[in-house]
C-alpha cells in the first residue's frame, strides 16, 4: 500500500470501517513509515477533541437587526439576461437619491437605517452583476480574468476598508459617503466586466 | 451556482439537517414567497450553525458577525433558487461556505499573493505560532492555523464535507485539500501537545 492509499484510509482505520485485509495493510505500512505514522497519530489525537467542538454557537449579539433592513423585496432570477443593465441603472438612481437623504440625516451611535437600506440596494445590484459576470467568466481568457479580478480586488479592498471603518464609527457621515462611493465604483466595474464580449 | 448541485456532506453531526429541516419546510416556503417573519424564524433556527462556521473561518469575531449577516442576506436573495433537493440547513450551510470563502478570496487577492495558477498553499501567510510553553485549547489552535489548512480542517473534520466537495467549493485540487488536512492535523497536534 502506498502512502497516499494509507492516508486515504486513516479515518476509516480509526473508525474501524476497513475490512481486515486493508486494516492489516495499513498497520504494516505505519509500522515502517514514519510520515504515515505521524499522520495516524495526529488523527487519533484529534478525533475525540474535534468531535467535542460546538457546531452551534449563538452570536454574542442579535444580528437580525443588521439583516432585516437589508432584505429588499425578494427578486426572482433574472429571466432576460440583457435586462440587467436597465435594472442596475434603476437601482443606482434609486440608490443615489436615498444616499442624499442618508447623508443629510444626523445619525447617532448605530448605522442609519436609511443608509442600511441604501447599501442593501447597492449590494443587490452588485450581487446580480456578479452573477452575470460569473456567467461570462468562463468564456474569458485567463489573462483577461486575472486583470479583471485584480482590479475588482482593489475596489473590494477599498469597499471593505470603508465598511469596517464605518462599523467602528457608525455615525460618521463622511464614511457613509465613502462607502457609497466605493459601492458605486464596484457596480460600475462589474457592469463593464459583465458586458465584455465573449472571447474564444 | 454549480456548488448547489453537489452531494450532501456526510451527516457527521446530529444537528446538521435532520428532522428540524423538514419541520421548517412551511417556513422556507413562506420565506421564499417574501415573508420576512418566516425568514426571521429560519434565521433564529440556523444562525448558530452559520455563526460557528464563520467564527472558525473568519479572522475575528466582528468579521464573523458581518459575514453571518451577509450569509442571511444572500440566502434571502437566493431562496428562489432553493429547490428542496437537500435540506434547507444543508443548502444554507453550503451557501455560507461560499459567501465566506468568496470574502476570503478577495481578501487574499488584496495581499497580491495570488498566482495565475492560484494554489492556496502558495499564497497563505505564515501561521501565527503560539509562544513556546503555552498550552492552547483546540479552538485557539485552529484559529492559529494558516488559512488554507484551517479552511480544509474546519470544512472536513469539523463540518464533515468530503475532499471532493471542498475542492469544488474552494477551487483547490483534491490532492491539495488532503495535503492541507494532514498538515492542519499535525500542526494542531503540535500546538496542543506541547
Ligand atoms: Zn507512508
Amino acid at each position: 500500500m502506498t502512502c497516499d492509499q494509507v492516508r486515504d484510509r486513516l479515518d476509516g482505520f480509526l473508525g474501524s470501517a476497513l475490512d481486515p485485509a486493508e486494516r492489516s495493510a495499513v498497520t504494516r505500512h505505519v509500522a515502517e513509515c514514519a510520515e504515515c505514522r505521524a499522520d495516524l497519530e495526529a488523527a487519533r489525537f484529534l478525533a475525540d477533541r474535534t468531535a467535542g467542538l460546538r457546531r452551534d454557537i449563538p452570536p454574542p449579539a442579535d444580528l437580525w437587526a443588521g439583516i432585516a433592513p437589508r432584505l429588499a423585496a425578494p427578486r426572482r432570477r433574472l429571466s432576460v439576461p440583457l435586462g440587467w443593465l436597465a435594472a442596475a441603472a434603476v437601482l443606482l438612481v434609486v440608490g443615489s437619491s436615498a444616499v442624499t437623504v442618508a447623508v443629510l440625516r444626523r445619525s447617532t451611535g448605530a448605522i442609519d437605517p436609511v443608509f442600511a437600506t441604501t447599501e442593501a440596494r447597492y449590494q443587490q445590484a452588485a450581487l446580480e452583476l456578479d452573477d452575470l459576470y460569473q456567467r461570462v467568466r468562463d468564456s474569458l481568457t485567463p489573462d483577461t480574468r486575472l486583470v479583471l479580478e485584480r482590479n475588482l480586488a482593489v475596489i473590494e479592498r477599498a469597499l471593505g476598508e470603508a465598511r469596517s471603518a464605518l462599523r467602528a464609527d457608525p455615525a460618521n457621515r463622511t464614511l457613509e459617503a465613502i462607502v457609497v462611493g466605493a459601492w458605486r465604483r464596484k457596480i460600475e466595474f462589474l457592469e463593464r466586466a459583465a458586458s465584455i464580449e465573449r472571447e474564444s | 451556482m454549480t456548488s448547489f448541485a453537489l452531494p450532501l456532506p456526510r451527516a457527521r453531526t446530529a444537528d446538521s439537517a435532520g428532522p428540524v429541516a423538514s419541520a421548517l419546510d412551511p417556513l422556507v416556503a413562506g420565506a421564499a414567497r417574501g415573508d420576512e417573519g418566516a425568514f426571521e424564524r429560519l434565521y433564529r433556527a440556523h444562525v448558530g450553525r452559520i455563526y460557528a462556521l464563520a467564527l472558525r473561518l473568519a479572522d475575528d469575531a466582528g468579521h464573523a458577525e458581518q459575514l453571518t449577516q451577509d450569509v442571511f442576506v444572500r440566502a434571502w436573495e437566493r431562496l428562489g433558487t432553493f429547490r428542496g433537493e437537500s435540506g434547507f440547513g444543508t443548502w444554507l450551510h453550503r451557501l455560507a461556505v461560499n459567501v465566506i470563502l468568496t470574502d476570503r478570496r478577495s481578501a487574499w487577492r488584496r495581499t497580491r499573493r495570488i498566482t495565475p495558477s492560484g494554489d492556496l498553499i502558495d499564497l497563505e501567510p505564515e501561521a501565527r505560532s503560539a509562544p513556546p510553553g503555552i498550552r492552547l485549547d483546540l479552538e485557539q489552535s485552529i484559529a492559529g492555523l494558516p488559512p488554507g489548512a484551517r479552511t480544509v480542517f474546519v470544512l472536513h473534520d469539523v463540518e464533515g464535507y468530503e475532499h471532493a466537495e471542498i475542492a469544488a467549493m474552494t477551487g483547490i485540487a483534491v490532492g491539495t485539500s488532503k495535503a492541507q488536512l494532514f498538515r492542519a492535523r499535525r500542526l494542531l497536534r503540535e500546538a496542543l501537545d506541547r
